[in-house]
């Protein structure tokens, strides 16, 4: 009786619909320079994207003849001062698509920049996230105005204050 | 004999310079990726005549009484006579491009035709913009005392787009100059309000901002040099 339970139970699990996750193809680039802060936003960012019921990390190689991938570049640099002792770095992401709105490389080489700073490194993770969500929507529904106007708000500004 | 050597020798080397030729190229390299577009390329027509830029190693070779220029980021492109024509078939719909970082600078001026960086205008998805003013510069910021961005560096923009224009369209088939679409920014709590055009510069694969009167010029590029 348990095993037969058990097994309905595991048949429901199986048959139950499964929420759309959109892959992510994430692709980085840590500089040295950027001190301990950068491998630590990166893993933040990959543990958020893992806990993420919307989105799940995939690899690719080469671009996808079907479909849209969402693709995240992220670079962390040192850009001021000396970043491994003052803990905060600069954060580039590039947030683009691969496919039919394609890329490989759009026409400015990031598009949001931000600090990253030790210790924050997950919030930092979870606004990049929410922001990147934004700008996702906004890309894949380009031709609606309404559907566009019902996206999510950006939540990062393009660059730090005061940094231009 | 020598003389019949010779002759033969510039046979050859007029027979090798057939067959350095484009013929055929731009239909193998589409759907390619830049390492495997730039490998077709030299398996054809050898090492660059030429490396050019910097920041990005872009080659150039001398071919077919033109130059072809493979530029990593902005894909290949060859230039004969004054034309340009890039060699990707790409696919930028208007409404996907209107997004984005547009680069401002200064009208150019004499007598070297400079023209100075201003700053940067970001129009984000969400119907907002944002513009950061680089006030590095006197030169150019002596012109820019009526410059609406400059006034007004945050509020939003609605969109509306040319009678035969739709988000769809691509920009591919829209010729130099044509009107894309009306913008019109609004700012956040004065309500001041611009209207600029965006135009359609194909040669350049970008979109530009007109209107007058226009102290600064400004644009971007498409989204998509390689698909």
């Amino acid at each position: 009786m348990t095993r037969s339970l058990g097994l309905v139970c595991a048949l429901l699990a199986a048959c139950a619909p499964q929420a759309h996750r959109q892959r992510v193809y994430l692709t980085d680039e840590i500089f040295d320079n950027a001190g301990p802060v950068g491998p630590e936003f990166l893993a933040a960012l990959k543990r958020e994207l893992a806990r993420s019921s919307a989105y799940e990390l995939t690899s690719i190689r080469g671009v996808p003849q079907q479909g849209i991938l969402f693709h995240l570049n992220i670079v962390v640099n040192c850009q001021f001062g000396d970043c491994e002792r003052d803990g905060k770095a600069m954060a580039f992401a590039d947030i683009g698509t691969l496919g039919r709105a394609a890329w490989p490389l759009p026409d400015r080489w990031y598009w949001k920049m931000f600090v990253v700073r030790h210790g924050h490194v997950d919030q930092a993770a979870r606004t990049l996230l929410a922001d990147a969500a934004a700008v996702w929507c906004g890309m894949s529904h380009y031709n609606s105005a309404t559907a566009m106007a019902a996206c999510p708000k950006e939540l990062l500004p393009p660059w730090p204050p005061g940094f231009l | 004999m020598s003389r019949s050597i010779l002759l033969m020798a510039a046979l050859i080397a007029r027979g090798t310079a057939w067959c350095q030729s484009l013929d055929g190229l731009e239909a193998e390299i589409q759907g390619k990726q830049p390492n495997e577009v730039r490998e077709l390329i030299i398996r054809r027509l050898g090492p660059p005549a030429r490396i050019l830029g910097s920041g990005f190693r872009i080659e150039a070779w001398d071919v077919d009484g033109g130059v072809l220029i493979f530029h990593p980021a902005s894909g290949p492109s060859f230039e004969k006579g004054g034309k340009l024509v890039w060699l990707m078939h790409t696919v930028n719909p208007a409404g996907l491009c209107l997004y984005g970082h547009y680069e401002m600078t200064a009208r150019p001026e004499p007598p070297y035709s400079m023209k100075y960086y201003l700053g940067d205008l970001y129009m984000a998805w969400d119907s907002s913009y944002i513009f950061s003013f680089n006030p590095a510069r006197t030169e150019g910021r002596k012109s820019q005392a009526d410059n609406f961005f400059v006034l007004h560096p945050r509020g939003r923009v609605e969109v509306r787009y040319a009678s035969d224009v739709t988000a769809e369209t691509r920009l591919e088939d829209l010729p130099d100059g044509t009107l894309v679409a009306t913008l019109t920014f609004v700012a956040g709590p004065s309500r001041s309000a611009k209207v600029y055009q965006i135009l359609a510069d194909h040669t350049g694969r970008m979109l530009r901002f007109a209107g007058e009167p226009m102290p600064f010029e400004m644009n971007k590029g498409w989204v998509n040099c390689w698909r």
